[in-house]
């Protein structure tokens, strides 16, 4: 049974199309990913999902309620996380989460109980009375996750949570949105980071200049790539000129560098690798391995639009 | 019920705000404490009385220097505001001189016999001129006495007179019918002709300068309280809590209703803690009428209140409603008497003045410190309130959730 239905959502703002028709369903209990790089709409489509933004045209059902005719309803089945830490800064963790327990309809003795029930999933019951402007990063992010959680939604909405903490926090955070999914709640994940949106998501769409251009499971997603080879060159003092020299190499389809390592994307993967290695040793880069790769997203989306997810 | 929540809320993380107490309570209390003290009673043409000590030299020894000194500076009127001390000559012109004395009042040898012939008498004053006002104080007491000594005089001359010519009386009768009129005379030197303001005319008394300044920089600091309020709401989109509250299952209206409410709440806080504050520290009247304190403070804190949701529509930045909020604060604070009494002002700029928040408060406030019942509140605190409105209308149709 789908728990979201996504129907032509459109979204312009001063007449640029930030939403192009976008349409997805997500399955209750399943991890949705929603998968672009930055700009690519999906904050956008978050705003309308969570009633901040009223769509130009389209609609979505969350649990079977509109969010154009009932937001009212949407709002309470619906936990939000925002990019942004929402919280104030000068209360305690203790007291943001009993503000906002309020502000969820919740009655003084749940949201009491409550707050202690989501300290705990997010692992800072012995810092809940600590100021939020004394937490580090990875800490408010928690909290920012605790926040939309003390309602018992049934789907949550996560707008890029991992969004500048350190790996620990990060993992921490990965494995709660685990475990609250295996308690059977869905989730709608936002991100551009590949490797947490493969890691957590059953299935995925891939976004890119407001419109969904692929979306299935990852398996159904990299069979999008199909017999095409991906050729990953750890390398030192890569630059995106040598990047775009690769991509003129002939039978190169696509290529793009992404931290240490430079992805050749080729339908005859041998026969351009003499050319590739040939074209790097001319350049200042250093060539540290070479291996011929299973396609992951960030491969997809190369094959998609030619550019990295970090474009 | 959420308003009172996020209300609530607000005023948690003002107390919490270490600057924010510092600006909405220090300050005005400090700026008070300075003002007030410094420019002390001699504040607004109106001096409020506090006792002196005055000498007095009486090388007269006769009985209208004793009627002087004993029936008008020793008066119970007089003694409130005079401490009367005979000395010497010299030892009151020392004392004058180096400024220990406000003045001095010399009584000349035979003064009273010279009256009682009608030839005329000269009373002295000499006065500190580091005290000019206390010094012109006793001689307006002295000029009086004398004043009124000449007319019973002269009064008593010419009835006498009258008396002998109209052959009403014979001459052989005048002594005793002289007798009879300076007794009467005698009683209308000593009438009570000066009175302490305080005692017979409180709702016309002057204010001090830190009765004045406890009102003036309390209305000019509850404006502080609505930049607080704008920034805070400013404060909400840009951390976008508001965006996160927008999230939760609440009306637009409880949200900014509660903003304004937590508004509210801190301005009634703040102003309360000046009241008392300055009436534990400083004795200051606010007036007899509390129900008109409580209504005039009430529509202050409103007009405050309404403020704040019209300089956070207006502004789009904490920066902005900052320096937005300082011209509107400081320009009412100036035009409306918070800084300078109106009384100052030329009539074109009275007229301007009217369109402050503080004018209105201040005239209220002022009014029930001169000790005039709830009637004087009523058309300022319409006003005020007419501020709210008006503020509040405008703010809320041009504030934006996005």
């Amino acid at each position: 049974m789908n728990i979201v239905e996504v129907k032509n959502l459109k979204k312009v703002f001063d007449g640029n199309i930030a939403v192009d028709n976008v349409s997805f369903e997500v399955e209750a209990g399943k991890i949705f990913g929603l998968l672009g790089p930055n700009g690519a709409g999906k904050s956008t489509v978050t705003g309308m999902l969570s009633c901040l933004l009223g769509p130009t045209s389209g609609d979505a059902l969350i649990d079977g309620k509109s969010i154009v005719k009932n937001p009212m309803d949407v709002k309470r089945v619906l936990g939000v996380i925002p990019q942004d830490i929402a919280l104030y800064p000068t209360l305690t963790a203790r007291e943001n989460l009993k503000f906002w327990g309020r502000m969820y309809d919740l009655t003084a003795q749940e949201t009491r109980a409550r707050t202690e029930e989501v300290l705990k999933i997010v692992g800072l019951s012995d810092r809940a009375n600590e100021l939020i402007q004394t937490y580090s990063g990875g800490m408010k992010r928690r909290i920012n996750i605790a926040a939309g959680l003390l309602h018992n939604p049934k789907v949550l909405l996560m707008d890029e949570p991992t969004v500048g903490i350190d790996p620990q926090s990060r993992n921490h955070i990965l494995e709660t949105v685990k475990a609250l999914n295996r308690q059977g709640l869905t989730v709608v994940y936002t991100s551009h980071y590949m490797e947490e949106v493969e890691y957590l998501c059953d299935r995925i769409a891939v976004m890119d200049q407001g419109k969904i251009i692929a979306q299935g499971t990852q398996e159904e997603l990299k069979q999008v790539v199909g017999r095409e080879d991906v050729i990953r060159i750890k390398v030192s003092g890569a630059t995106e000129k040598i990047v775009s020299k690769l991509k003129e190499i002939p039978l190169v389809d696509g290529a793009s560098l992404k931290d240490d390592a430079v992805d050749i994307l080729s339908k005859q993967g041998h026969s351009v690798l003499a050319d590739v290695v040939s074209a790097l040793n001319q350049s200042e880069a250093k060539i540290s391995s070479v291996e011929i790769q299973e396609p992951d997203l960030e491969v997809v989306f190369l094959h998609l639009t030619g550019r990295s997810l970090r474009d | 019920m959420k308003l009172l929540t996020v209300a609530l809320k607000d005023v948690k993380i003002t107390v919490r705000d270490r600057e924010a107490l510092l600006i909405l309570l220090a300050m005005p209390f400090i700026i008070i404490a300075i003002l007030g003290l410094a420019l002390g009673e001699t504040f607004s043409g109106s001096p409020r009385l506090s006792k002196y000590d005055v000498a007095v030299v009486d090388k007269d020894k006769g009985e209208l220097a004793k009627l002087f000194i004993d029936k008008t500076l020793k008066s119970d009127d007089l003694s409130r505001l005079l401490k009367v001390t005979e000395m010497t000559e010299d030892e009151a012109r020392k004392l004058v001189s180096m400024g220990d004395l406000a003045a001095g009042i010399i009584i000349p040898k035979g003064f009273s016999e010279k009256i009682k012939r009608g030839e005329g008498g000269k009373l002295e004053v000499i006065g500190d001129p580091g005290q000019k006002i206390r010094a012109a104080i006793v001689e307006g007491i002295t000029r009086s006495f004398a004043r009124r000594v000449s007319a019973v005089t002269i009064g008593v001359k010419t009835p006498l007179n009258i008396l002998v010519e109209s052959k009403a009386i014979s001459p052989l009768e005048l002594p005793a019918t002289t007798g009879l009129l300076t007794k009467e005379a005698r009683s209308a030197v000593t009438k009570p002709f000066i009175r302490v303001q305080e005692e017979t005319k409180a709702a016309e008394r002057g204010l001090s300068a830190i009765q004045y300044y406890s009102a003036g920089m309390a209305v000019m600091f509850i404006l502080f309280s609505a930049m607080f309020g704008a920034v805070s709401l400013i404060d909400e989109r840009h951390n976008m809590t508001l965006a996160r509250l927008l999230t939760t299952p609440s009306r637009n209206s409880s949200i900014l209703g509660g903003k304004l409410v937590g508004v509210f709440f801190i301005g009634i806080l703040q102003f309360s803690a000046l009241v008392l504050a300055t009436r534990l520290m400083f004795g200051v009247q606010w007036g007899n009428s509390l129900p008109g304190l409580v209504v005039l403070v009430v529509s202050t804190v409103l007009a405050s209140t309404g403020m704040s949701i019209f300089i956070a529509a207006a502004a789009k930045t904490t920066k902005a409603a900052a320096a937005m909020s300082q011209v509107l604060i400081q320009g009412m604070a100036a035009l409306g008497g918070s800084m300078v009494p109106l009384q100052a002002f030329p009539d074109w700029l009275k007229n301007i003045s009217q369109f402050t928040i503080n004018y209105w408060a201040m005239n209220g406030f002022t009014q029930l410190m001169n000790g005039k019942s709830f009637e004087v509140i009523i058309l300022p605190s319409i006003i005020l309130l007419s501020f709210c409105v008006i503020f509040l209308s405008l703010g809320i149709w041009r504030f934006r959730f996005e």
